[in-house]
């Protein structure tokens, strides 16, 4: 706190005759009191004559103690200021009692050097045998203001409207969005209730709901849920959305709301959601309009082939197949793609799920479907994860049903379902001995329609994987894939972090 | 014609395929065709153009497709459920969608059955052999509304 300075635990008493009354007077725990002051402390005679000051105001104002003794106070005030402050003092003289000095001014003090710094001041008189004298405590309030003064370029940076009211719901702040938000300049709104920038028909509940706040003051969403408005001057409304946080000073709570304009994003939702409906209307068109013809194509080729099997010679019979193929082959492209839409907007209901159960269960589906399949299944422990079942399953089919198809061609087929540490995190796979594939190609593996295999070779529709990987996407997680050419592949993926639990 | 299918079906391919597919087990004769929505409630309520109709002679089950003219698949249904004469008619939607809305909006509002018309022939002359069995040999009406007894 203190400086060393020679005397500086001794105020100097000045040559004069209520100086040295004073120093007679004042005794050990004054001074003591005196130096103990945060603040720099002048004490001077009614007519302005400093006789007593602490180490503090020799700190402050660049004197040393000798060189204020006796002087007049006016040599601590701005040369700006001076002429009107011995006025100030015949009217504290006049009306001596503890006040704030300039009450809503700023004050500013003068160093030795001529600088100036802002200040507090305030005033208590002191009555003595020998006449009152006026001590004044000085504050240095330059932190205070520089901090003011960030907050202030802070709270008219920032990109929202920033409204703080006390507690009551008066307005003590805004800043310059406020105003361009609201159409009122500054001045119309400071002072004023919070509740014109309300719609009326929320004035009712909104004071409830400040002092909801208030009783539980935190950083949070106004409304949540809610759709709430701001009014305009000119009384138009608008959607607006507006985060809340509490603002502790000395005089009491302020809440500080930052208000966001969203006309335009509820606008491009509004936007996104007719896209959407338009999409979901397509893919329902997809389902029917365009599987109609494919079940007239493929009926009617069928019926040929069987009613009019006497008129068509062998090659005729195989062109009839080849359009029931066809016609087979686009519907399942058809479900194929509605599946992999469907996967991408379903709703995510997450649970705790055990893979290995959902892989015995589809393998169970495939080894039905082809019986004389002879496939080794091998199911790790612990396959817990949490994710969706519904497209959990999905993913398990796709990724199963492609190691069944791509393992049919080897003598020992073995498909295998477990978990591995990867970077430190778990993933799960799904690994085959089948024919696998380029590892040049593995990042194609996953684009609609992309096929590594003829098909001839192994028939597919080219949307498993790039539905599996939305899946996996829609979780959170990762898929990636290693494999060679007849090597065998496996599949790994995650469900995002902590959806895989840990063993 | 005592017992009958009544087809509501817009698409005149897959009324002629509905129809030989039905042909392949003798029942092609049973079944009377709808082309679209309203027509099959008038049809069905006895309204319009069919209010001389003998009621006798309902069918033993309607095949319902629900992209329909005019008024919709589950509009007729709902339609039908409303009204005290058709409400436990047998309904089997017969729809090219497997959409979840569209089967859970259907047995909502009081379909019987859900069939999801396979693109495969083989499997829709399948589809139609069972149908046919099952609703007109098989499945047991619902009486007519009797007259209340006199006290």
């Amino acid at each position: 706190m203190s400086e060393p300075s020679g005397d500086q635990a001794v105020p100097t008493a000045a040559a004069g005759p209520s100086a040295s009354a004073i120093a007679s007077e004042g005794d050990a725990l004054f001074r003591a009191l005196l130096e103990a002051a945060p603040d720099a402390k002048v004490i001077t005679t009614a007519d302005g004559r400093i006789i007593l000051i602490n180490s503090q105001t020799e700190r402050l104002f660049g004197y040393r103690r000798a060189e204020l003794i006796g002087q007049m106070v006016e040599l601590l005030v701005p040369e700006r200021l001076r002429a009107h402050h011995p006025q100030h003092r015949a009217c504290y003289e006049a009306d001596p009692r503890v006040r704030g000095m300039g009450s809503g001014l700023e004050l500013y003090a003068r160093r030795k050097d001529g600088s100036e710094f802002p200040v507090e001041i305030s005033l208590s008189p002191l009555r003595t045998s020998s006449g009152m004298l006026v001590s004044s405590a000085i504050r240095d309030i330059t932190d205070r203001k520089l901090t003011e003064r960030k907050f202030r370029a802070l709270l008219e940076s920032a990109p929202d409207a920033m409204v703080i009211v006390d507690q009551h719901g008066t307005i003590v702040l805004v800043n310059a969005q406020t105003e361009k938000m609201f159409g009122y300049p500054r001045a119309e709104l400071l002072g004023q209730r919070v509740e014109s920038l309300v719609p009326r028909r929320f004035h009712g509940a909104h004071p409830g709901h400040r002092a909801a706040y208030t009783a539980s003051p935190k950083f949070r969403e106004m409304g949540t849920g809610l759709e709430l408005f701001g009014l305009r001057k000119d009384g138009s409304e608008f959607p607006i959305e507006i985060s809340l946080s509490p603002i502790e000073t000395p005089e009491g709570l302020l809440i500080s709301s930052a208000i966001r304009d969203i006309t335009e994003r509820r606008r491009a939702a509004v936007a996104l959601a007719a896209a959407n409906r338009e999409l979901e209307a397509f893919s329902y068109a997809v389902a029917h309009d365009l599987r109609a013809p494919l079940r007239g194509m493929n009926g009617f080729a069928q019926i040929l082939a069987d009613e009019y099997a006497d008129k068509l010679d062998a090659d005729g019979q195989d062109c009839l197949r080849e359009i029931q193929q066809s016609a087979e082959r686009m519907a399942r492209l058809i479900d194929a793609l509605l599946g992999l839409a469907r996967v991408a907007r379903i709703e995510l209901r997450p649970q705790a799920l055990d893979l290995a159960a959902l892989a015995r269960s589809v393998i169970g589906e495939l080894q039905a479907a082809e019986p004389h399949r002879i496939v080794k299944a091998v199911y790790g422990k612990q396959l817990f994860a949490t994710a969706d079942p519904e497209l959990v399953r999905v993913l398990l089919q796709n990724l199963l049903q492609n190691a069944w198809k791509f393992s049919a061609k080897v003598p020992a087929a073995v498909i295998e379902i477990g978990r591995e540490e990867h970077a430190g995190l778990p993933a799960f796979y799904v690994r085959d001995n089948g024919a696998g594939f380029d590892p040049a190609y593995a990042d194609k593996l996953f684009a609609p329609f992309q096929r590594l295999h003829g098909a001839a070779e192994f028939p597919g529709t080219g949307i498993g994987l790039a539905t599996v990987q939305r899946i996996v996407q829609r979780h959170g997680g990762r898929i990636w894939a290693q494999g060679s050419v007849n090597g065998g592949a496996t599949f790994y993926f995650t469900f995002g972090d902590g959806a895989t639990e840990h063993a | 014609m005592s017992k009958h299918i009544l087809l509501v079906e817009d698409n005149p391919t897959d009324e002629k395929l509905t129809l030989r597919a039905f042909a392949r087990c003798g029942i092609a004769n049973d079944i009377v065709v709808m082309r679209d929505g309203a027509e099959a409630l008038d049809y069905l309520l006895r309204n319009g153009a069919h209010r001389h109709r003998d009621p006798a002679l309902d069918p033993a089950v309607v095949l319902l497709d629900l992209g329909l003219p005019r008024l919709s698949g589950l509009d007729v249904l709902k339609a039908l459920r409303a009204s005290e004469t058709t409400r436990l008619l047998p309904v089997v939607i017969l729809t090219s969608s497997r959409e979840e809305e569209d089967i859970i909006r259907s047995y909502s509002l009081g379909a019987n059955a859900y069939v999801r018309k396979p693109v495969s022939f083989a499997e829709f002359a399948e589809a139609a052999k069972t149908l046919g069995m099952f609703w007109l040999l098989l499945n047991e009406r619902a009486p007519a509304q009797r007259r209340s007894p006199l006290p």
